[in-house]
């Protein structure tokens, strides 16, 4: 394994063994593959770009598990690559930062590490390319100056990587399967970004693709330019530190770039920066968050197991640095966790809080367990359906209306398309695949319906609603008002029913339960075309009812 | 259920034929026209008196020729009658002119004297001769043939030298055959008992309130019932099982001091992410994550204005709560956008900045989430989770493994637990709760964390807020044995019933 030879160590080959070590960079084993002696880890943590990478994971790992301290990575010194910015890229994509990894000469291993670490960062961290995007050279091939410069769509041209043949750099995003993947980014632009060396040659169509001859890196490559552009100079930044520091734990030494922004005039920026950052540490607070008492001294060797270099300032105070590559580090409770997981999390007690509250359900729940307990004394089986259905169900095969519905912008199926109105569809879906079953089928259901207002907040409602129907051979009106009439008679609601039509419903037979002035709902014998659309043949009568409020005493 | 008189009289109709009939005989012989007997019967069977038996039935009956033959026998015999009259002897074109039949009857009509044995064919130079000593005696393509005379006979009646007959007219298309569905009733033991018998003096079926009240029980006799003989099933109305789950953990959690929330199905994604600190171009907020709103597509923030610019600025650059933010241009606009509540973690933030919220406070929700996914056996489009906080100024990630304890224990009966490290973006220090439990080994149980200051101190939060989330759908699964995540939504109504209450 190659973790073994970048860690120094033996590793464990069982899924539980690998599990507990992984633990302490929150991964999971995905898959183990013995026979390549590989194995595949998700890192869950995805605000944590440098333990994306066999290397990162065995950097944070030598520490931990003692191997090592903590050591930033240096500079050795400067490269004589500059990078001019043309201010065009203004709105486009203003930022670049550069530099050279020298003396790499990277394994099959490393190279596929390499290209795995910036394809997670392109996607995750620079947002899929659009904030920032990562690229490799071979720095002996370019010659300085670099370029970063806009291009005219349909007058520039270049090999794009594992390609031939040269293509304009419209051709490339309407073809190359790069170009359409990430087109989005640039296209609405009339010139789009672009990189050339000081001999004038195609460098790359950042953040699309590299040229072929100056972009293609291979074992055989001895030193690196690594450039990164994008829309967020932080972004940008950091993804640098963390690639180079990647490609420096093979061994690999970082050189840095100058890069000169044509707009300003001001001094060049020097990348990448490799310097630590620095918080004030509250150790009192840090206890007051574990529920523990460490003393300064546990927490500062529990903060180098983490990589977090620190020293004592203060009785209460330490001074924690964190490495370059440490981009995660937001807020002081980030390095608690730090700490906490460098303590060993299991070694905490469990306590339960002391204090003293009083539960209860919902006053909806209340009342719609009421609502249940009745159904269920009148023999009805409760059901449970999906509240995301389709139109087609809960309109079309009901023969009513298009009315106001809260509808997907992106479904994934096409049975699942919008929140249902009401429930009564959703029953009828569920009888209709219980033709075999014995009857009487008597079903109810309470459950969320979305309904769709003109205006208030979140411009929906999320109402709850019950609806029961009753099929057998002598299924009718009269035995489901019945049970409409025991129902809200047991939770003492006063209510009418008035004649009423409605097309799923037989006319004559349909009646609107009315609580006062409100229309609280409907009941009847459900239309025969509507039984026969369900693919059922028997009688059924149905009632649905928008919960009524707070009827219960 | 009182028996009618016409259900009476199907039942013992159905006792004296032997126990079953076909619908058809019960009529003949109950005298009831065929709809009443249907009506009888469907009653019978719902209380489980008498069983239903479709059969399917092949009846065969004469075809045109065969009704030709019916009346002047078959081919064979009647050339055969003619050469016998004729002196035993006879040219076989000439027999069969003489027996009225056309002249391409000849092969026909001497292949199947010979294969009956009716006769014998000497080829001669002219034709065929036919020689028929005596008069052959009536045979099975004959009795058949009789037997069937206008009407159609179930081919399965017939005893098996007259089925072959049967095969053989078949094919000489004399017979023709057609498929019938036959219902039977078969009286069940319990149906042999609720026949009231005509009762002898002294001896009753039903007890009444007359008797009981006149002290008439005391002079007769009450026949005995056969107890151990098998009745009818029921389909009680119970809770569906899943959602009897859900409120067995509701029921734990309340017992545990944790009051319900509850809210709406479609949030903002200000509510549903932007409150729990994840930034606006977080991956996980994608389409790919999120079922976003066609129609109503936008709400007005205007409800949530005044943490709407902390969260803001804390998403920006921190605001006052310590933090660096995220480093990005907060946009309104994507805040206000509609989408599917795809976390239970929405429930708490509604909690959080609800007017009710109590410190100290244990809140829960047992949420109905949606996300884009395909339905498989491991994915449901709409799941449900159980979520919750605790807040109070005391509170410590100890506590928090406390809490993680107790659910692992009351809610998932687990013997031992164990924790991992976790990330959610919302909490820090996040914890994964793993459950060992005999028999299923150790498995991922649940996640938490304390949450971030970030997301607490906009909503004006300044304690420790606790925040879990159980897996509820793993759990009763893992609990019934099912494989198939799909299973709780099931339209199996079968199933369903099946389901055992305990």
């Amino acid at each position: 394994m190659d973790l073994e030879d970048l860690l120094g160590q033996k590793v464990p080959r069982d899924e539980d063994g690998l599990n507990q070590m992984l633990a302490y960079v929150k991964g999971d084993v995905e898959s183990l593959d013995e026979q390549n002696d590989s194995v595949s880890i998700e890192v869950k943590d995805s605000n944590h770009p440098d333990i994306w990478s066999v290397e990162g994971i065995a950097r944070a790992l030598r520490t931990h598990l003692g191997l090592a301290k903590p050591k930033a990575p240096i500079l050795s010194g400067k490269s004589v690559l500059r990078v001019t910015i043309d201010r065009r890229l203004g709105p486009i994509r203003p930022f670049i930062a550069t530099s050279i990894v020298k003396n790499v000469k990277p394994s099959e291993n490393a190279l596929k590490s390499w290209i795995s670490l910036q394809e997670k960062m392109d996607l995750t961290y620079g947002r899929k390319r659009r904030r920032a995007s990562i690229g490799f050279y071979q720095a002996d091939l370019i010659k300085s100056p670099l370029r970063y410069t806009v291009g005219n769509p349909d007058n520039t041209a270049f090999v794009p990587l594992g390609s031939t043949e040269k293509m304009t750099l419209r051709e490339i995003v309407e073809k190359h399967p790069k170009g359409i993947e990430y087109s989005g980014i640039i296209s609405s632009f009339k010139e789009w970004p672009l990189l050339t060396d000081g001999e004038g040659k195609v460098v790359s169509l950042p953040p699309i693709i590299n040229s072929n001859d100056l972009g293609k890196v291979s074992t055989d490559t001895k030193n690196i330019l690594v450039e990164v552009t994008g829309t967020n100079a932080k972004t940008v930044g950091n993804t640098l530190k963390i690639v180079v520091a990647a490609l420096a734990e093979r061994g690999g030494k970082i050189y840095s770039c100058a890069q000169t922004y044509m707009n300003n005039g001001a001094k060049p920026v020097i990348t990448p920066d490799l310097r630590s950052s620095f918080k004030e540490f509250s150790v009192s607070y840090a206890n007051r968050i574990l529920g523990a008492s460490f003393k300064p001294a546990e927490m500062i060797r529990a903060f180098v197991r983490a990589g977090h270099p620190a020293r004592q300032v203060s009785k209460d105070i330490l001074r924690v640095e964190s490495l370059c590559y440490r981009i995660d580090i937001m807020h002081q409770v980030d390095l608690v966790e730090d700490l906490a997981i460098a303590l060993d999390i299991n070694k905490l007690d469990p306590e339960w809080p002391r204090i003293w509250t009083l539960g209860g359900l919902a006053l909806e729940t209340e009342r719609n367990d009421t609502l249940a307990e009745v159904m269920i004394g009148l023999g009805y089986q409760e059901l449970l359906t999906y509240s995301l259905t389709s139109p087609e169900v809960f309109v079309d095969k009901m023969g009513i209306g298009h009315e106001n519905y809260a509808e997907l912008l992106n479904p994934k199926m096409s049975t699942h398309t919008a929140m249902r109105s009401w429930l009564l569809p959703s029953i009828l879906n569920l009888l209709k695949d219980n033709t075999h079953v014995d009857y009487p089928q008597k079903v109810f259901e309470i459950g969320p319906c979305v309904l769709v207002k003109e205006n208030g907040e979140g411009r929906t409602e999320t109402r709850y609603k019950i609806a029961a129907v009753t099929i057998h051979t002598a299924a009718g009106f009269t035995e489901i008002r019945s049970c409409l009439d025991t129902l809200l008679g047991s939770i003492g609601l006063q209510f009418q029913v008035e004649p009423t039509t409605q097309p799923s419903f037989l006319e004559g037979r349909t009646g609107e339960v009315m609580s006062g002035q409100k229309r609280i709902g409907l009941v009847g014998e459900l239309h025969p075309k509507i039984i026969r659309a369900w693919g059922l043949s028997l009688p059924a009568a149905a009632f649905e009812l928008e919960i009524p409020p707070r009827a219960v005493a | 259920m009182e028996l009618r008189e016409n259900d009476i009289n199907v039942l013992r109709t159905l006792r004296d034929a032997g126990g079953t009939a076909s619908v058809e005989d019960l009529s003949q012989k109950t005298g009831l026209a065929d709809a009443a007997v249907a009506r009888a019967s469907l009653t019978l069977s719902e209380l489980g008196l008498v069983k239903e038996q479709t059969t399917r039935t092949t009846e065969v009956f004469c075809t045109e020729e065969g009704h030709d033959y019916l009346a002047n026998g078959l081919p064979e015999r009647r050339v055969a009658t003619v050469v016998h009259d004729g002196g035993g002897k006879l040219s076989a074109s000439e027999a069969v002119q003489q027996a009225g039949l056309p002249l391409d009857f000849v092969s026909i009509v001497t292949g199947w004297i010979a294969r009956k044995g009716w006769g014998k064919i000497e080829k001669t130079s002219s034709g065929a001769l036919l020689m028929v000593s005596e008069n052959p005696p009536k045979d099975e393509d004959e009795e058949l043939l009789e037997r069937i005379g206008q009407i159609a006979l179930p081919i399965e009646e017939l005893p098996p030298n007259l089925k072959h007959a049967a095969d053989r007219l078949l094919k000489r298309k004399i017979l023709a055959s057609k498929e019938r569905t036959q219902r039977k009733l078969e009286i069940t033991p319990l149906g042999l008992d609720a026949i009231p018998t005509q009762a002898s003096v002294g001896e009753v079926s039903g007890l009444t309130s007359e008797m009981i009240l006149s002290g008439d029980w005391e002079r007769v006799r009450l026949r005995a019932y056969n107890v151990s003989s098998p009745v009818p099933s029921l389909n009680p109305g119970k809770y569906h099982p899943y959602l009897r789950f859900i409120r067995m953990v509701k029921r734990k959690l309340v017992a545990l001091g944790f009051r319900e929330a509850i809210g709406p199905l479609v949030e903002t994604a200000f509510i549903n992410d932007d409150c729990l600190y994840m930034p606006q171009d977080h991956p996980a907020r994608e389409i790919h994550d999120l079922y976003y709103l066609k129609h109503p597509s936008k709400a007005s923030l205007e409800p949530w204005k005044d943490i709407l610019e902390k969260v803001a600025q804390t998403h920006e650059n921190g605001w006052k709560t310590g933090s660096t933010g995220w480093g990005y241009k907060y946009s309104r606009e994507e805040a206000s956008k509609l989408a599917l509540r795809s976390h239970g973690t929405a429930l708490s933030v509604r909690s959080m900045i609800s007017k009710d919220l109590q410190i100290p406070g244990k809140y829960f929700a047992i949420a109905r989430c949606f996300r884009p996914e395909l339905l498989d056996r491991t994915h449901l489009t709409e799941f449900n989770q159980a979520e919750g906080i605790v807040l109070d100024p005391s509170l410590s990630l100890r506590n928090l493994l406390g809490v993680l304890e107790m659910f692992a224990r009351e809610v998932a009966g687990a013997d031992k637990v164990r924790f991992k490290p976790d990330y959610f973006p919302f909490t820090e220090p996040s914890v994964e709760l793993q459950a060992y439990k005999e028999g299923y080994g150790w498995m991922e149980f649940g996640g938490s964390g304390i949450f971030r200051p970030e997301v607490t101190e906009p909503l004006g939060i300044k304690v420790p807020v606790i925040a879990w989330g159980l897996g509820i759908d793993r759990l009763y699964m893992m609990n019934q044995q099912i494989q198939d995540i799909r299973q709780l939504f099931t339209t199996d109504l079968e199933w369903i019933r099946q389901q055992k209450v305990a």
